[in-house]
């Protein structure tokens, strides 16, 4: 189960903060095969937007939300998110 | 600062406009001159070759270098901005700790931040608009207001927050998220970030051409590419 129209969102998301700008203007254009104008710009609307807002949080280190904290332990193992947390970073990054 | 046959809401239009104007007004603690060369500074790192160097190795604290770039700012400076442009995903506690005993006041860094992270919101959008960058703003005059938030709390991230009540709201989140108060140390940091994000993004009720579901995957997508933990 996935989203509708997952396959050109994904293409253009890693396009957009990958900075693979040719293959962008390709994607805008193809992905209009599958969605409207309006839609593809939107995508890259909340692409540009999290490209910013995930740097504020790696920045400042915040920590998850409590409830999230609580209902996602599973689902952060299972999907390789918990990779992610900054003491697992400080492991791997820090000499 | 966008063609009018962009597909762009006039809020985002009006949104971004305001914000980089703002970058180039004085901010609490740098000018809008340092401000401005903060911009001028992240987009040099796209194409700096110690950053790249960085980026291929197993960890980017094996490797040391200079930055390509002759900026005024600090090579401190550089080497943060740098970083938090190129490869957000892999800075550590540690890291961040070494920089503010040695280089950085946090209100200072957190103004950085804002500066910074906004510039991203909107360079990014321009070139996946296939648009060149906006000029740089021009620079204001004027000092440093030097105003903060001296009631920000700690609740463990690495800098101060913005206090506020844990009560969820019906998406599951709190009302006020992590992420809002992240910067609430120095207020206009919070007011220059989100003023350029409102309108691309709500966690309900999402007022775009795509659904919340499918922004929420596009969302998960560049958080997974960055490697954004939270």
């Amino acid at each position: 189960m996935g989203v509708i129209c997952e396959e050109p969102l994904r293409e253009l998301t890693d396009a957009a903060i990958h900075g693979e700008w040719e293959r962008l203007t390709e994607l805008r254009n193809t992905a209009t095969q599958h969605m409207s104008a309006q839609q593809v710009t939107d995508a890259l609307v909340v692409a540009s937007a999290f490209n910013g807002i995930t740097r504020v949080a790696d920045a400042t280190g915040i920590p998850l939300d409590p409830h999230t904290a609580e209902t996602t332990i599973e689902m952060r193992e299972q999907t390789g998110i918990q990779r992610f947390d900054y003491t697992e970073k400080s492991a791997r990054y820090d000499a | 600062m966008y063609p009018k046959e962009l597909l762009l809401s006039d809020n985002l239009r009006t949104a971004h406009r305001t914000s980089w104007q703002a970058i180039g007004e004085p901010g609490d603690f740098f000018t809008g001159a340092q401000r401005i060369e903060m911009v001028r500074c992240a987009r040099a790192a796209l194409s700096c070759t110690l950053c790249q160097q960085r980026k291929q190795a197993l960890s980017p604290n094996t490797i040391a270098g200079v930055h390509d770039d002759d900026s005024a700012l600090s090579a401190a400076m550089v080497d943060l901005i740098h970083r938090v442009r190129t490869d957000p995903g892999r800075l550590t506690k540690a890291w961040f700790d070494q920089q503010i005993s040695a280089q950085f006041d946090r209100r200072h860094y957190v103004e950085v931040i804002s500066v910074v992270t906004t510039s991203v919101i909107i360079d990014t959008l321009h070139q996946a608009m296939g648009l060149p960058l906006a000029p740089l703003p021009k620079a204001q005059p004027g000092e440093p207001r030097g105003q903060y938030n001296a009631d920000a709390v700690d609740t463990g991230a690495w800098v101060p927050v913005t206090e506020a009540p844990a009560d969820l709201a019906g998406h599951g989140l709190p009302n006020v998220p992590n992420i809002v108060r992240s910067m609430g140390l120095v207020p206009s940091a919070v007011e220059l970030f989100f003023t350029a994000f409102s309108p691309h993004y709500a966690l309900s009720n999402i007022k775009l051409s795509i659904s919340q579901a499918q922004a929420e995957f596009v969302a998960a997508r560049v958080s997974s590419i960055n490697e954004c933990f939270y």
